[in-house]
């Protein structure tokens, strides 16, 4: 064992009990992935300090609090059913109605990622060349991102959204995923809804598959998730 | 139905599953946000995005790598300490259960729970055996949230010192446990 894993070993304790700061916690994670010696030390003491929240009395909380949360579980779960079901058709343009009330700037501004998305040649990282099976990286933009990331990864019968890096998206909020279909320009409710933990990583399965889908953007919207994006896109994935 | 079945219906969006998953672990996660947090509104702050973030992220559950009352009380811990280093409360809280029980008004006194089942005390007289100096610094981060620099800080010893106890006493611990065939 290396100097550098004697050093990694003894930090590995602070690691799984949280102690390390987030810039510590990172630079661990990365030194960790590269040390089979420093994982399984890491695995050991795991086991134990997963133990630690077994020791505490359990209270019940507030009736109010399993109020607070079904509301917002109840509205998302409506939203994802809606979606899912639409997303199992053949995609057909949406009803006018919020194309009248859908307003200039995030227009404007989807508009603009859709473009970037579009031009961002390169982007593509494919896992293999398999026609069944690839990953796209996206496009970050907004403040906080400068070390943000993310992809959306296609299997034959899947897909998945993959965050690293973001930040919170904020209390009350969460962040919404948005479809543009192939041949349409306005985003359209993908039915997955996310959130972040606290290293910035996060995911969400892409309902309905996206063989027509030719961007998938990324918005911030209040919690339980909008019809229609009310802020500019913070990540944009280009399919096509 | 099985955790690990209603989890299955949870990733599916269905909200009933997700109700029973939370009624059976609100207590376990409510009870250790309130004692790292010492505030009962940041606790259930600290309970709601967890079980919001179980909600959304129900497909990242792997059964493989534990139960579902790990992985709850996993999230709990994260979002505690995230809770603790935005809001620096660190003065204001580490309650004991004991403290929790008295805190707690009486009308609602009734829910706390009084199950305290064999892996609680098998975990309780594992903490036990510990020598104090190892779990002082074991609680201090894991409970309290600090950082190994400030429990150096705090308790006036050299980092080193603090990151040898705290993996003598994560090691201790888990040798306890094992011997007590406990696992969360």
């Amino acid at each position: 064992m290396s100097a550098e894993d004697d050093r990694l070993r003894d930090e590995a304790a602070a690691w799984v009990l949280g102690a390390l700061d987030n810039t510590e916690a990172a630079e661990f994670v990365r030194r960790m992935e590269a040390s089979p010696e420093v994982r399984r030390e890491v695995a050991e003491l795991q086991e134990a300090a997963d133990a630690l929240p077994f020791s505490v009395v359990p209270v019940g909380p507030p009736p109010e609090l399993r109020d607070r949360i079904m509301s917002v579980v109840e509205a998302e779960a409506e939203l994802l059913h809606a979606t899912g079901a639409r997303a199992d058709r053949p995609y057909r343009p949406p009803t006018p109605w919020w194309r009248t009330m859908l307003r200039p700037l995030p227009v404007a501004a989807f508009a603009c990622v859709l473009l970037l998305a579009g031009v961002a040649a390169g982007l593509l990282i494919s896992g293999g060349g398999s026609e069944s099976s690839r990953t796209v990286a996206a496009q970050v933009t907004g403040d906080g991102t400068a070390n943000a990331s993310a992809q959306v990864e296609i299997d034959a019968d899947s897909a998945q959204l993959v965050v690293d890096g973001m930040q919170p998206p904020g209390a009350g909020h969460v962040y919404q995923v948005w479809y543009v279909h192939d041949g349409q320009t306005d985003p359209v409710p993908a039915g997955a809804l996310f959130d972040v933990d606290s290293s910035g990583q996060g995911a969400a399965a892409l309902p309905g598959g996206v063989d027509d889908v030719k961007s998938v953007l990324v918005s911030v919207e209040p919690a339980g998730g909008s019809q229609k994006p009310t802020t500019q896109p913070v990540i944009a994935a280009n399919l096509s | 139905m099985a955790d690990e079945e209603l989890m299955l219906l949870v990733r599916r969006a269905d909200p009933r599953a997700f109700a029973l998953v939370y009624d059976r672990h609100c207590g376990a996660a409510y009870g250790l946000a309130y004692r790292m947090v010492g505030s009962r509104g940041l606790a259930e702050d600290v309970v709601q995005e967890a079980f919001l973030a179980l909600w959304r992220g129900a497909s990242r559950y792997d059964g493989a790598r534990g139960s579902v009352r790990s992985w709850v009380l996993g999230i709990v811990h994260n979002r505690a300490i995230d809770a603790l280093r935005r809001t620096l409360v660190h003065e204001k809280r580490r309650a004991s259960d004991e403290g929790l029980d008295r805190t707690v008004p009486a009308e609602e006194r009734t829910e706390v729970e009084a199950v305290r089942n064999d892996d609680a005390r098998f975990v309780r007289a594992a903490m036990d055996t510990l020598p104090t100096d190892q779990r002082r610094v074991v609680e201090l981060a894991y409970f309290s949230g600090y950082t190994h620099t400030e429990i150096a800080e705090v308790i006036d010893v050299p980092l080193g010192t603090v990151k040898g106890r705290m993996r003598l006493g994560l090691r201790k611990l888990r040798d306890e446990l094992g011997r007590e065939g406990v696992t969360p």
